[in-house]
């Protein structure tokens, strides 16, 4: 029993999540800090708001879950193959205007118009990710810039689009149209909430990721490219296929996103969710990062992430009637959601604390044994990158980590390389961008 | 009581899950060659690493001159006259010897660099002691074993009387070996204290004086060299009886498998200069082929075309007489080409995946161990559970453990048993036993061997000599991108291969087509 008990604390889905809910818990103490500085006297009041709100309007809660489950589907899956998919915004933008096209172009009965939708929404997130991934693929232009730009160029062309279009656009409250009755998502039926079906869409298309990623042939290839794509190639897997197809895979999580987000009912009858074409790139599509993040890019953990997202936002939307700013309000959830980002570092950090414990449990026991077998960790494998590091000589390796896997993305930023593999002197030169030239699979 | 300049008494440092010191002692004395002796992993790296700053010990002191002193980092070290030699290099590739040789302790006015009192000092220097450097040149541009004698000049500008060297040999040609240990004799005559880690009982019996023997963390004994041999050595060092000779039946090669023609690949590094120029070759089946040369004369780039890692800039690669000069690298391997890769990290392995995974990696498309696209988990166990029994993998937690928990020597065994195991015609193994122990080496040669026997053409990249002339049948010396010199290893000497490495002789080399069939 403690045995298994031990297996499941060591595991690494346990650690991930005890650090997000570390992470959660520092930024909701941060969160308060702050609130306490804006009105000290409604702090606590508006503070159980923020946590407690959420569980007395749950199908809001989900309503606003569904995008950013889809966006957070969009960046976690192009992470797990190493790939930083930014452009979730624009992917999302596109997906909502071929939704609306379809919605409103379209003249179809009710029972497959809003499906027709959904697809359209799919397939215009798909475009949108898959230029990306067909420069990045093809001719190795870092996937980061080509994404973030095509956020631009999407919710630009988007806009003039939408602002063109006389049946979509209407010019007096500049927003668009009512979408035909037709084309919005079957309604789950809770009052004053405009949740839908799309959530149980949504949570089914995490269920089939995850399926994906860990029990076929393509998501061990993504995977494995994403641990280190050197390896990948190695081994023959096709990178160039696979960054294409991961990243139109990705491009259609985040189009769905935001069909999900059009096509939803309206609470009042006779009208839709609308679109205000003014030139700013979809929140949506950010936060998705954060969902990823908080949800270690795994598909099952972001559809938890997702939720307690959309639950603090709803509960901090409460707030202004306690008299905060809605700002404020804003400030708050993005410092909460700025520490679920630190989750990595309390990830490592929690690893140290259990390592230590363990190691002091066991040198009590274990000194007298035979300290090393052949199957336990030679000293060298784990010694020498620190060596490395620590010499008053620079390291020069920065461009060279092997796999792109945003968890050594991110730790990158606060620590030095680690579990680097040593490399020979000639692999060691400085300003020479090293690279592999033939498989597309290369950065800039 | 003699007097000793560095004492570390009773240190012990350790790891998590590893104790890498277990209460060693070691004295060094003034003016002395005191070699550490040790397999992999036998703590000679920790215990450097103890001693220049890089780790603090968990238990026990060092002492300089009798006095206890605490070294938090390699500042300290210096400021006590400890300098090391790195075994891979710290050097910044773009700066010039000079600027390299001052870095951290550029001697100054107002914060201008005064490099005219520098190179004064470095000409001295290197006269004194025999270590001839060109100042101005880039380090990136100057050979390997200028580079080392950079490394040294490093420290003895740093007026360092402790003179660490971190298997120096590993990188240089027999005749470079040779001027190093003259050099390293020279110090000593000077007063200079030398540590020299290696695990070369050769070098050892050549230039040291006493010899401290670690082996898994604990200290095995100090010896004079003098009165000890390289067999008494070898035990303490492994701990039961070596066997130096390697037993190999007669070669007898048979129909060509691999045939390289005219073949050309551009530099990994700088891309527009040829690093492997028109080389021909034939591998034959039942027969090792060794590349031999130095690190660096193009024999990584010649393996990644062979293996279809880069593309080639003209020629034609063969395998069974079907061009795979263009064929992906999925497809040679289906041809029946299994490579182990120089470097097990970044190409061998997916660190991250289990064992089990790791060890379908070539083959996890195959209809054995998939069906529609989703992988049959049982299959792979069964097959995991089945070459990790064969091929004596050892790891924590059998095929689920994380490949990145497990030792060197079991992660490279891991991979052998991969390539092997895998249908094929044609082995390719760089470097297979790089950083690996002395059993874990013993293993390894027996399963290329047997590999040979097995009827499977085998061509052997490797830098370490011995391995060369005791495991290949047929040694193509690769110098500069070309092949200089084929020879045979039963009549040349280390000495002549040396020659050839470092570009000192050269023959034309042609191909003889044979058909042994």
């Amino acid at each position: 029993m403690y045995k298994k008990v031990n297996s499941v604390i060591k595991s690494k889905s346990f650690s991930a999540f005890t650090s997000a809910l570390l992470a959660i818990f520092l930024g909701l103490i941060i969160g308060f800090i702050v609130m306490l500085f804006a009105r000290p006297e409604r702090a606590v009041a508006a503070f159980q708001k923020i946590l407690f709100y959420g569980f007395t309007d749950l199908g809001n809660v989900f309503y606003f879950a569904t995008p950013i489950m889809m966006t957070g589907l969009a960046v976690g899956f192009a992470f797990k193959m190493g790939l930083f998919n930014i452009g979730a915004s624009g992917q999302y933008t596109l997906g909502m205007f071929f939704a609306l096209y379809a919605g409103f172009h379209l003249a179809l009965p009710k029972s497959i118009h809003w499906i027709v939708c959904v697809l359209a929404g799919m397939i215009g997130g798909m475009l949108w990710g898959m230029i990306p991934g067909l420069f990045k693929a093809l001719l190795n232009v870092n996937e980061v810039i080509t994404s973030i730009m095509f956020n631009y160029i999407g919710t630009y062309l988007v806009d003039m689009l939408v602002k063109n279009s006389a049946k979509m656009y209407e010019p007096t409250t500049t927003r668009t149209a009512y979408l035909p009755a037709s084309a919005q998502l079957p309604s789950l039926g809770v009052k004053n909430s405009s949740v839908n079906i799309s959530i149980f869409i949504a949570v089914g298309l995490a269920i089939i990721l995850y399926i994906i990623l860990n029990m076929t042939t393509f998501g061990y290839e993504l995977k494995a490219t994403g641990y280190n794509r050197h390896a990948s190639k190695y081994a023959g897997m096709n990178g160039t296929k696979n960054i294409i197809l991961t990243m139109v895979i990705a491009g259609g999580l985040a189009g769905l996103g935001g069909a999900f987000a059009i096509l939803a009912p309206s609470t009042i009858a006779g009208s839709s969710q609308t679109y205000e074409p003014i030139n700013v790139i979809a929140a949506n599509g950010f936060n998705g990062i954060a969902v990823a993040l908080l949800g270690n890019s795994s598909p099952l953990g972001i559809i938890f992430s997702a939720t307690f997202i959309s639950h603090i936002q709803r509960g901090g939307s409460q707030t202004s009637i306690l008299g905060f700013k809605p700002e404020i309000i804003d400030v708050v959830i993005s410092i909460i959601i700025y520490f679920s980002a630190f989750s990595l570092i309390m990830k490592s950090a929690i690893g140290r604390l259990f390592t230590k414990a363990q190691r002091r449990k066991k040198e009590t026991v274990a000194v007298n044994e035979n300290p090393m077998h052949s199957s336990t960790v030679v000293p060298d494998d784990v010694n020498k990158p620190e060596l490395k590091v620590a010499t008053d000589m620079p390291d020069v390796r920065e461009s060279d980590k092997p796999g792109n896997d945003f968890e050594n993305n991110v730790k990158d930023f606060y620590e030095n390389p680690d579990g680097e593999p040593e490399k020979g002197p000639e692999q060691n030169r400085v300003g020479e961008a090293k690279e592999n030239d033939d498989s597309g699979n290369k950065e800039v | 009581m003699e007097n000793y300049i560095i004492e570390m008494l009773n240190i012990t440092k350790i790891f998590p899950g590893i104790v890498a010191n277990d209460n060693i002692t070691l004295r060094l004395r003034k003016g002395e060659i005191h070699a550490l002796l040790g397999e992999n992993g036998a703590g000679k790296s920790t215990l450097m690493s103890i001693l220049f700053g890089l780790y603090q010990p968990d238990a026990g002191e060092i002492r300089k001159n009798g006095q206890v002193v605490k070294i938090n980092n390699p500042n300290d070290a210096n400021a006590l006259g400890i300098g090391m030699v790195h075994q891979h290099f710290k050097l910044v590739e773009i700066f010039t010897v000079l600027e390299n040789i001052i870095l951290g302790v550029e001697p100054n006015k107002m914060g201008f660099i005064n490099k005219k009192e520098a190179r004064e000092k470095i000409i001295n220097l290197s006269e004194q002691y025999g270590l001839k450097v060109d100042p101005d040149a880039l380090v990136e541009n100057i050979s390997v074993g200028m580079q080392q004698r950079v490394e040294i000049l490093k420290m003895l500008y740093r007026d360092n009387e402790i003179l660490i060297f971190d298997e120096p040999t590993a990188v240089l040609t027999p005749q470079e070996i040779e001027e190093l240990m003259e050099i390293m004799r020279g110090f000593a005559r000077e007063g200079k204290s030398i540590l020299f880690i290696t695990h070369k009982l050769n070098e050892i019996l050549a230039v040291a004086d006493r010899c401290t023997v670690l082996r898994k963390g604990k200290c095995v004994g100090t010896v004079d060299v003098k009165n000890t041999t390289k067999e008494e050595l070898s035990r303490m060092m492994v701990g039961r009886e070596l066997d130096f000779n390697i037993h190999k039946s007669e070669v007898k090669p048979k129909e060509t498998v691999l045939s390289v023609r005219n073949l050309s690949v551009f530099s990994e590094i700088h891309k527009r200069n040829l690093a492997v120029k028109n080389v021909s070759f034939d591998v034959h089946a039942g027969e090792i082929v060794c590349l031999a040369g130095i690190d660096g004369n193009g024999q990584t780039e010649l393996v990644y075309a062979l293996t279809g890692l880069q593309k080639t800039a003209g020629g034609q690669i063969f395998l069974c007489g079907k061009d795979i000069t263009k064929a992906s690298i999925r497809k040679r391997s289906k041809a029946g080409l299994s490579h182990i890769p120089e470097d097990r990290h970044k190409h061998g392995l997916i660190l991250d995946y289990s064992l089990e995974e790791n060890m379908v990696l070539q083959r996890y498309w195959q209809p054995e161990f998939q069906r529609l696209g989703f992988i049959k988990k049982r299959e792979v166990r069964n097959y995991a559970n089945r070459l990790i029994e064969q091929y004596d993998v050892r790891s924590g937690q059998g095929p689920v453990t994380i490949v990145r928990s497990m030792s060197g020597g079991n992660q490279q065994k891991a991979i052998i048993a991969r390539e092997i195991d895998k249908e094929h015609k044609l082995l390719v193994a760089v470097q297979p036993t790089r950083g690996l122990d002395v059993g874990a080496i013993e293993y390894i040669h027996k399963q290329l061997i047997s590999s040979r026997d097995a009827g499977k053409a085998v061509l052997l990249v490797s830098f370490e000599l011995d391995e060369v002339m005791n495991i290949s049948d047929r040694i193509l010396v690769m110098y500069e991108g070309e092949i200089v010199g084929e020879l045979d290893p039963k009549k040349t000497s280390v000495q002549e291969l040396g020659l050839y490495m470092s570009g000192a002789k050269r023959d034309t080399v042609t191909v003889k087509e044979k058909n042994y069939v």
